[in-house]
């Protein structure tokens, strides 16, 4: 009987094969993009340490501080990753892992277009908007 | 201290900082900024930059285990992020203007608030039979989870989304103001006024703030307040604490998430006040 009552309930829940495959896309994403991050980061900041020994040694006062430069824009990042410096590559790496939520929603979108879900096509696609607009603005910022 | 014995602390530190965040639905940026400018005198600039990637970090680490257990509610989620990432772009063009100390003050108070809130609402209340709430039918945002604690599994309806969805835009403003993914806010915004089951939330709340943090990261990288040396450490060691974290919530009973988030809120809540005020 209890079996029953939750068979009611559930008729009202989205529960159809296009949310399992949203489902799987967006852990995939999200696991395939913290992946690369976490390796980029780790390799970046090891070869950082390791290309200079004065950096290790520094108070970290002096590193962890606004005095500290480092690449900012993508011009002086990829720079910084053509010369094999390891800053860069943790910049790189920091970069994807900023990026892994936006390709998120960018792909659930699609997976929503593909089941013809227009209402949360809509709503992913305002989200994405506000996301590459802050984006925009903060390259403005500069 | 030297540089390299520094990124091995702060590592360290974030593993907690990832587990705790990741089981609470917070990100992880609660502990990491009062700990950085705290303990370390960090410009809280550069402590928020950190919490920011912190925030992603908990976020994208715990959800993948999160969804496949499908304690995520995904459209929920989806839905509120509107709110999030609007409230998130107000905040990041407002952050160069807020007084460092009015930063503290806001997050303390923010915290202490959701820290009574969370403590008054009942943690056995029963979930939601049914809603006549009309965009959470249009949306079919009402769901199910197993809750591995009980092995039973929760059906639960969704209400007030109107005003969750104006929380999320509080949420997403504070959030970009201090960098913290402001799952404190979001919690209990869909535990209280949404109905949404206490680990629904958390989860739920988890896989929302990588996206409202996201929002405004561009504008902390571009400023230069994403400090690389300080924010690897903190990225891998949120990263592997959240993996962690992420398969202990499932298994944990419900009373006891609920205090311990109370207590994580209110004991950084005094903390954050303390700097804002003295």
């Amino acid at each position: 009987m209890e079996d029953e009552e939750i068979k009611a309930v559930d008729e009202k829940v989205e529960d159809s094969d296009e949310m399992r495959r949203a489902e799987i896309v967006v852990s995939m994403v999200l696991l395939v993009g913290v992946s690369i991050a976490a390796t980029l980061i780790g390799l970046g900041i090891a070869i950082t340490f390791i290309q200079n020994h004065n950096l290790a040694s520094e108070p970290y006062k002096t590193v962890a501080s606004r005095k500290f430069h480092f690449p900012t824009t993508p011009q002086t990042i990829f720079k910084s990753i053509i010369h094999g410096q390891g800053i860069g590559i943790t910049l790189l790496g920091l970069f994807a892992l900023i990026l892994t939520p936006i390709v998120r929603v960018a792909t659930s979108l699609l997976v929503f277009k593909k089941s013809h879900d227009t209402p949360f096509v809509l709503i992913t696609s305002f989200v994405l908007v506000v996301l590459l607009t802050s984006f925009a603005l903060g390259r403005l910022n500069l | 201290m030297s540089a390299l014995f520094f990124d091995l602390l702060i590592f360290s530190v974030s593993i907690l900082a990832g587990l705790l965040g990741a089981v609470v639905g917070i990100g992880g940026g609660a502990v990491i900024v009062p700990i950085l400018t705290l303990v370390f005198h960090v410009d809280i600039r550069l402590a928020i930059g950190a919490s920011i990637i912190s925030v992603i970090a908990t976020s994208s680490g715990a959800a993948v285990a999160y969804i496949r257990e499908r304690m995520t509610n995904l459209r929920v989620g989806m839905f509120l992020e509107m709110g999030t990432t609007v409230g998130a772009l107000t905040g990041a063009l407002l952050v160069s203007v807020v007084p460092d100390r009015a930063l503290f003050i806001l997050f303390g108070v923010v915290l202490a608030w959701s820290g009574i809130s969370m403590y008054k609402s009942h943690a056995d209340a029963k979930p939601l039979e049914s809603s006549k709430d009309k965009i959470a039918n249009y949306l079919k945002l009402h769901s199910h989870y197993e809750d591995r604690a009980t092995g039973q599994t929760v059906t639960y309806s969704v209400t007030g989304t109107k005003v969750g969805l104006g929380l999320m835009y509080l949420a997403g403003m504070i959030s970009a103001l201090l960098g913290i993914g402001s799952g404190a806010l979001k919690v209990p915004a869909m535990d209280l006024a949404m109905k949404i089951p206490l680990k629904a939330s958390s989860a739920t709340s988890n896989f929302m703030i990588g996206v409202t943090a996201a929002a405004s990261a561009g504008v902390y990288f571009s400023k230069g307040d994403i400090n690389p040396i300080l924010a690897a450490p903190v990225a891998i060691g949120v990263l592997v604490g959240a993996i962690i974290g992420s398969r202990i919530l499932g298994k944990l009973d419900a009373k006891i998430l609920r205090y311990i988030f109370v207590g994580v809120l209110l004991v950084i809540s005094i903390e954050m006040l303390q700097r804002g005020l003295f």
